[in-house]
């Protein structure tokens, strides 16, 4: 058992270059300048934080800084930069092109994909409309979330979910933040392009929350392969049908199911003859036999894989692969090795 | 020579009359396909500006490129002031007046404020301005620009007298 996130087996592609153009330009002139004046670790940039009346704080892979109120970084509190209001005005024109008005629905979801595949997730005050979330305003926080993919973190995986040339319906069950989308957006990578299990593929993608492909006015920002197709933005239920009938896809890979739709077009998708990838929320495959809506994949035995993640030995660790009767391959396959 | 010359003037203002009309629908036509762009396709500003400039005749589709360069290349500006440093550059290279770019300023404070309903009728507004002036302007255009060319042929020989 390990982390698939381990330096010997993948390689952390954090666009360090690509974060000096791309994010640094988001912000608003008086913090990019600052920034620019010290030395900044891109290749180690994860989160970029602005809080209105607080200093800007910056989360590197091995910890978090202050902005300085002149020059660079420092811990001291007490000499920190302080964001004001119209540094959050400067930086949401920036990142919505002046044009906020066209993010209406991203709004909802608290964030906006900006290119590069970075995501900015605002808070402020709520609009409501009929008690639904509308819209946000008087934005006081911005999280500039640094895009990074994990190319190779599949490969230990891989040998599990293919079968004659063929991927096999795939669940990922994983807590939050243990890398089930990173390792998703790697099997899509590799079942697209090929690898040594099988050859290159067309893959169809939902990708409702722009968190796989990280789609910027249509075009995904991470690496998917050369046979993907994405449908951004685009419910998952209804996406899943939309691909199969008009991609000729493979398989097709959807994160985070949940609902009865999503399970209902799931079964349609497998019933068609195309491969099914997806993941779930969950600590064990126990977790999601106990949710009603999702009892039935299990039941059923929908699935013929589920990989099982944890942060046991760092995130992405591999807890277990079942297959469709419960008997754990991986742990099986371990012994055998020891 | 004197009288051709004063008459050639009279023309060329004539002719300006008649461009500023033309340049006036043209701008119709392009807040048109801006309203299309927001409404129909949701694009983000520079894109809505982009696509345009390729339904439309010069000057407007240099300006319109323009807006979308200094929109990807602005640090440190509002989009108004963005707005407000093209309107200075169009000025210059066409044949409206300082009122015509006045009314255009005006667009500058609706665009990208609140939802695609309020750029919406923020545009629609301009647009019944713009269309208001336009025939109050072609209404009179034949006669002013007889005037012009009148005066112009007047003016010549009114420079023959003083002269000789």
């Amino acid at each position: 058992m390990g982390s698939i996130i381990s330096k010997k087996t993948a390689y952390i592609y954090l666009r360090g270059e690509g974060v000096n153009g791309e994010v640094i330009k988001l912000l608003s002139p008086r913090i990019r300048c600052i920034l620019q004046k010290g030395k900044v670790d891109y290749d180690s940039l994860i989160e970029l934080r602005l809080r209105v009346n607080e200093p800007v704080i910056v989360a590197f892979l091995w910890g978090e800084q202050m902005l300085h109120s002149d020059c660079g970084f420092t811990t001291d509190v007490n000499n920190t930069y302080r964001v004001e209001e119209r540094d959050i005005r400067a930086t949401i024109d920036m990142v919505s092109n002046y044009s906020l008005y066209a993010y209406e629905e991203e709004l909802k979801n608290g964030f906006i994909t900006v290119k590069g595949g970075h995501r900015v997730g605002l808070a402020g005050q709520v609009v409501l409309e009929q008690g639904k979330v509308k819209s946000v305003k008087n934005i006081s926080f911005i999280n500039i979330r640094v895009s990074h993919e994990i190319k190779g973190c599949s490969r230990e995986v891989l040998p599990y979910i293919i079968s004659e040339e063929r991927p096999i319906h795939t669940l990922i069950v994983s807590p939050p933040g243990c890398g089930k989308t990173t390792l998703l957006r790697d099997i899509v990578r590799c079942l697209s392009d090929g690898n040594p299990f099988c050859k290159g593929m067309n893959v169809g993608l939902v990708d409702e929350r722009s968190e796989i492909g990280a789609c910027y006015m249509g075009v995904p920002q991470n690496d998917l392969g050369i046979r993907c197709d994405v449908l951004d933005g685009c419910p998952k239920a209804e996406g899943m049908i939309m691909l199969l009938r008009s991609m000729n896809p493979r398989v097709i890979a959807v994160d985070e199911i949940g609902t009865r739709e999503d399970i209902d077009a799931i079964e349609y998708i497998i019933n068609s003859g195309c491969s099914i990838l997806a993941t779930v929320h969950g600590g064990s495959i126990d977790d999601i036999r106990n949710k009603p809506q999702l009892r039935r994949l299990i039941e059923n035995r929908m699935f013929d894989r589920y990989i099982v993640l944890s942060r046991k030995q760092g995130i992405g660790t591999v807890e277990n692969i079942f297959d469709e009767r419960g008997n754990d391959l991986y742990k099986a396959s371990l012994s055998i090795a020891n | 020579m004197i009288i051709v010359g004063g008459m050639s003037l009279g023309v060329m203002v004539a002719l300006s009359m008649k461009k500023r009309v033309e340049e006036l629908r043209q701008l119709e036509r392009i807040l048109n396909y801006i309203q299309g762009e927001l409404s129909y396709k949701n694009s983000i500003l520079k894109e809505a500006f982009y696509e345009a400039s390729f339904r439309t005749k010069p000057p407007f589709d240099k300006w319109l490129i323009a807006i979308k360069e200094l929109i990807e290349e602005s640090e440190d500006m509002t989009f108004f002031e963005i707005w407000e440093k093209s309107l200075i550059v169009l000025r210059g290279e066409s044949h409206l007046k300082r009122e015509d770019i006045s009314e255009l300023m005006n667009i500058g404070q609706t665009l990208g404020y609140l939802d695609v309903s309020a750029q919406q009728m923020g545009l629609a507004l301009e647009k019944d301005n713009l269309h208001s002036n336009i025939v109050r302007l072609d209404k009179g255009l034949l006669n002013n620009m007889k005037v012009a060319v009148i005066l112009g042929i007047l003016g010549g020989i009114f420079l023959v007298v003083v002269l000789v």
